[in-house]
């Protein structure tokens, strides 16, 4: 349970923590949804690897450890704060990410980003070059302002970002859900047409 | 106040990763994951009715020349030179998507909705079908025996939605159910309107 204080803090010191937090919590959004998401469907995140030429022999064994540290990086950059190492594997990634994105421009052709698992149309390019002095400079701010809370309270926090994530998921399911309820009801009509002639005449055209 | 502790780091009790005072990551991990697999579900559905050719999506159809003409210019009513924001619906007896349209609105016209019949080959003589409800009388039903507003308009294919907004012709759409009629109509599709199968059946329907 999250517990009240009122202890007084300066107002510039308070405003930095909320920074951080803000910041370290888009962070861990980025990560650990998009994490999970690869690791519970590998198979798209797998063949961009391969279209990156990642040797198939690591493929396996990449395409669940690279997820695996985004979720790891973006979960502990809230439960561990005064662990240096989130921040590192933060910027680390960021640059593979970067790295990926400049290998895309390069192939031949189109590289599919995946980069928040399967169903996007998103490519590597740019996108992700233009995205790694964002990466890196959040996490140095983040570890630069502070992380002040504990342990305990960056598992809250991290429930909370979870709970945002769920909520943006349930949105896209909501909106599906609809499109395929109105398919349904049309794929009825069609499937059970009424063919009554809109008019009366003795001869009709075939 | 803050709304949460902001202290600095806390007794050595406080700092377990997993306190058992804020579980909540774990289950809302599991819940974030099994969303993400029913849209991963949801979104393969799409694409299998998307390879059967059941997407109930209006398509757009390019108006060319005939986009920003008032609407008697082509032919239809008068009346429609008025109307801030009306739809022109059009139907024609060949086509059997047409004829489930015409019988999907059971005879009422939504509010702003006109509606061009083109008889087909049943000829210019042809009378309304009684049994379909519509009053051949109302100014908002026009026949158009020889096709020659939809000949104004340069496209001849149907079902078609044309939009009409402070009396010209904006935009139109090929439409494929009644429930389209209906949403662009900005109304509810009644429960009259809706088949017998509301729900899956076990014949197989789609989700």
């Amino acid at each position: 349970m999250l517990r009240l204080e009122t202890r007084a803090r300066a107002p510039g010191r308070m405003t930095g923590d909320f920074a951080a937090l803000a910041l370290a919590g888009v962070l861990a959004g980025l990560l650990t949804g998009p994490g999970l998401e690869k690791l519970r469907a590998p198979e798209s995140f797998s063949s961009t690897l391969k279209a990156l030429g990642l040797p198939s022999a690591v493929l396996r064994t990449a395409s669940i450890t690279l997820p695996a540290a985004e979720v790891l990086a973006g979960a502990c950059v809230l439960l561990l704060p005064t662990q240096l190492w989130p921040i590192a594997l933060i910027i680390a990634l960021a640059f593979g990410f970067a790295l990926a994105g400049a290998l895309g421009l390069r192939a031949e052709s189109p590289i599919s980003c995946s980069c928040f698992g399967g169903g996007s149309e998103a490519v590597l390019g740019k996108r992700q070059l233009y995205a790694f002095p964002l990466w890196a400079g959040a996490a140095v701010s983040v570890e630069a302002i502070g992380r002040s809370w504990s342990s305990g309270e960056g598992a809250a926090y991290l429930a909370v970002v979870l709970a945002v994530l769920c909520g943006l998921r349930a949105v896209s399911l909501a909106r599906l859900w609809r499109d395929a309820k109105a398919d349904r009801l049309a794929a009825s009509e069609s499937l059970q047409p009424r063919h009554a002639p809109i008019f009366d005449v003795a001869k009709e055209a075939t | 106040m803050l709304p949460f502790s902001m202290s600095p780091r806390r007794p050595r009790e406080y700092r377990s990763c997993c306190d058992r005072h804020n579980p909540r990551a774990l289950p809302r991990g599991c819940t974030l994951l099994l969303l993400g697999a029913q849209v991963e579900l949801f979104r393969s559905l799409q694409q299998v009715r998307e390879q059967a050719g059941l997407l109930d999506r209006a398509t757009p159809v390019d108006l060319g020349s005939a986009r920003g003409l008032r609407a008697s210019e082509v032919g239809l009513p008068v009346g429609l030179d008025t109307e801030t924001s009306a739809l022109v619906l059009f139907l024609s007896d060949k086509c059997f998507v047409c004829r489930s349209i015409a019988a999907g609105l059971q005879g009422a016209l939504l509010r702003g909705v006109w509606l061009v019949l083109d008889p087909g080959s049943a000829g210019p003589d042809a009378q309304l079908a009684p049994a379909l409800g519509f009053n051949a009388e109302d100014e908002k039903v026009v026949v158009d025996p020889e096709r020659k507003i939809m000949k104004a308009i340069g496209t001849l294919g149907t079902p078609l939605v044309l939009s009409v907004e402070h009396g010209r012709l904006t935009r139109a759409s090929g439409i494929t159910s009644t429930r389209q009629v209906y949403e662009l109509a900005g109304s509810a599709l009644p429960q009259q309107a809706r088949p017998e199968s509301d729900h899956v059946k076990q014949e197989g329907m789609m989700a």
